[in-house]
């Protein structure tokens, strides 16, 4: 009975094409925004992923994502070193800067100021065999391969740029995790940073903590915390306060879930609305199959075979399209704007969401299956 | 040996059914009672709206009669399940319909091996047997032809080899010879006569179709829901 639905599927040929094309369409749209959405809400926490080695981030209270920091006072950072179970605790400067290029435009920066004497919580991929001691170099900074090439000129190690009317050589290139507010990141010194930036009261934006093997992340926070009055954060932590600030107070996943919804509403519109004509146009030969002995089973079994079939097709054309759209997207976006990601997950969900939109499409030809009396044969 | 020599394969006492509720209803079936044998073939005839067609549905277990009792081959079709009737109907009724019902998407030999395919054989061997029974109507030839490629002769001799190709005990047909010239309804009946009667086999038609009454074994008139007459007719 396989055999007679997918012939009486394929022998329609409009239906069957209209059928798929809205599943694809459905699943381009779907992917397409998840990704784009995934992306948009990683760069919410670039900055975690920006600054490696850590284990802790402490911050001032209080604190509701990682790009809006109140500085601490000096004295903070000496109270969580005293604190039982840190290795060692270090400063990160953050502040968004002016930055003048060699042809004289001014591009917005993010400063990221690593503690003088380990610069820990460098960038998480150094280019070209450098280390992070190509920092010490007197002026030095490193700034992301990407932002580098599109937003700071193409400038190149060995360059200059002025940071605040301050002269600062390009030591290295690093690769760095896009910002949600997309501003080149220029890592240096912790007093560098300080001595270019404007100045405030209070400098210190993060205190970076390793703690000592074995402690347990948790607790150790609430130590911080307890001890110090300050907010103390696993690193997954952070990015999943700041995630979640995002989720709450923008409107971006409200946007991202209308659009998504309405490519569900296209899949179930059109691949539904078909997919009823084809089962309604073919209720005369549905009808004379279970006069001849088909039970209702096999007849639903045959619908969903149908719906199964067109809902494979049109979500591998329309993960195919998504791909190539990244894929375009790629070709003509440049490095540090692209946000979109294209990940099996995303495939995954998408698939998931199409074989519930492929059932709710085929409710309604189900039911009338299921109804069909057979005796419609002879009217 | 007689008509009514033979086992009785349908037995209808007191079939009603209506249609419609209150004021609006309709009893197409006002009390038939009808007993069809093996071995003859029975042509139901009456006006348009007797209910032939109506019986037709309830002796086949396409359609629930309200009162009364049909025994088809000794079984009661109301103490069936929906699933069950269903088999059973595959196991034991042949279906040819006035408008021939051949599925557009599939070829003549595909449509042929539809009764074969519920009843859960394999594909190439009841495409075979499909196959074989096709030649014997004369379509050797066209197996691989879709139904808008073929006449409605051939198109109704293809409806016939689907309603018999499961070897069903009881075959039933919907006005077979409307859709079709004089000539070419009489040469399919002919064939039907041909093919479909045997000693263990009842054949039902309905048909208004005068010209091929001397077809049948025997007649039953039909007016207002009831049979009012059967004749003998003797074409056996």
């Amino acid at each position: 009975m396989n055999f007679i639905a997918l012939r009486m599927l394929v022998g329609d040929r409009v239906k069957y094409i209209g059928i798929i094309i809205g599943i694809a369409l459905a699943t381009f749209l779907i992917s397409q925004q998840l990704n784009i959405f995934v992306g948009l809400m990683r760069s919410t926490y670039g900055i975690v992923t920006n600054i490696s080695t850590p284990d802790i981030w402490v911050t001032n209270r209080p604190m509701e994502d990682v790009d809006d920091l109140r500085p601490m006072s000096e004295d903070d950072l000496y109270r969580v070193k005293a604190i039982p179970g840190v290795l060692w605790a270090t400063r990160l400067f953050r502040q968004d800067v002016q930055v003048r290029l060699s042809d004289g435009k001014f591009q917005t920066c993010l400063l990221l100021g690593l503690g003088d004497q380990a610069l820990a919580g460098g960038p998480p991929k150094l280019l070209g065999g450098i280390t992070i001691n190509a920092l010490r170099i007197s002026h030095g900074v490193l700034v992301d391969a990407a932002y580098a090439q599109d937003k700071l000129g193409n400038i190149k190690p060995g360059q200059t740029i002025q940071i605040n009317g301050n002269r600062a050589l390009v030591t290295g290139l690093c690769r760095t995790a896009l910002s949600f507010q997309g501003l080149p990141i220029i890592y240096t010194t912790y007093s560098r940073a300080a001595n270019w930036a404007p100045a405030q009261r209070h400098q210190l934006a993060v205190i970076l903590v390793k703690a000592r093997p074995k402690q347990n992340f948790t607790a150790l926070c609430q130590r911080i915390e307890h001890r110090t009055g300050l907010e103390a954060y696993t690193k997954a932590g952070i990015a999943s306060k700041t995630f979640w600030y995002y989720m709450k107070s923008t409107g971006i996943p409200i946007n991202f879930c209308i659009t998504i919804s309405l490519g569900a509403l296209v899949g179930i519109a059109i691949a539904g609305q078909t997919l009823y004509q084809f089962t309604h146009d073919n209720l005369r030969y549905l009808g004379a199959l279970k006069a001849m002995g088909a039970t209702d089973f096999t007849l639903v079994r045959m619908v969903l075979l149908q719906a199964i079939v067109t809902g494979v097709l049109g979500f591998g054309i329309g993960i195919g399209i998504s791909g190539a759209a990244n894929m375009l997207i790629l070709h003509f976006t440049p490095p540090s704007e692209r946000l979109a990601v294209f990940l099996w997950q995303i495939m995954a969900v998408t698939g998931i969401g199409m074989i519930f939109i492929v059932i709710f499409a085929s409710l309604f030809s189900l039911v009338s299956v299921v109804k069909l009396e057979p005796a419609v044969v002879f009217k | 040996m007689s008509l009514q020599q033979g086992n009785v394969a349908v037995q209808c006492r007191g079939v009603k059914k209506s249609f419609g509720q209150g004021n609006a209803v309709n009893y197409a079936l006002a009390g038939v009672t009808l007993d069809v044998f093996t071995g003859e073939l029975l042509m139901l005839v009456g006006p348009s709206g007797c209910g032939k067609t109506t019986l037709l549905s309830v002796i086949a277990g396409i359609l629930n009669h309200d009162d009364g009792e049909i025994h088809l081959f000794g079984q009661d079709l109301l103490a069936l399940g929906n699933n069950a009737k269903a088999r059973f109907r595959g196991r034991n009724v042949g279906f040819a319909f006035q408008q021939f019902n051949l599925l557009p998407q599939l070829t003549a030999v595909e449509n042929a091996a539809i009764p074969l395919l519920v009843l859960g054989w394999p594909r190439r061997r009841a495409l075979d047997r499909a196959g074989d029974f096709l030649d014997k109507m004369g379509l050797g030839t066209r197996l691989t032809s879709y139904p808008r490629e073929l006449s409605g002769g051939q198109q109704q001799r293809i409806a016939f080899a689907r309603a018999l190709v499961h070897e069903p005990k009881l075959v039933v047909c919907d006005e077979p010879t409307s859709a079709l010239d004089g000539k070419t309804g009489e040469q399919v009946i002919s064939l039907l006569k041909t093919i479909a009667v045997r000693p263990d086999r009842a054949v039902i038609v309905v048909t208004h179709d005068s010209r091929i009454f001397h077809f049948s074994d025997r007649i039953a008139h039909m007016e207002d829901g009831k049979i009012i007459d059967t004749v003998v007719t003797g074409a056996a």
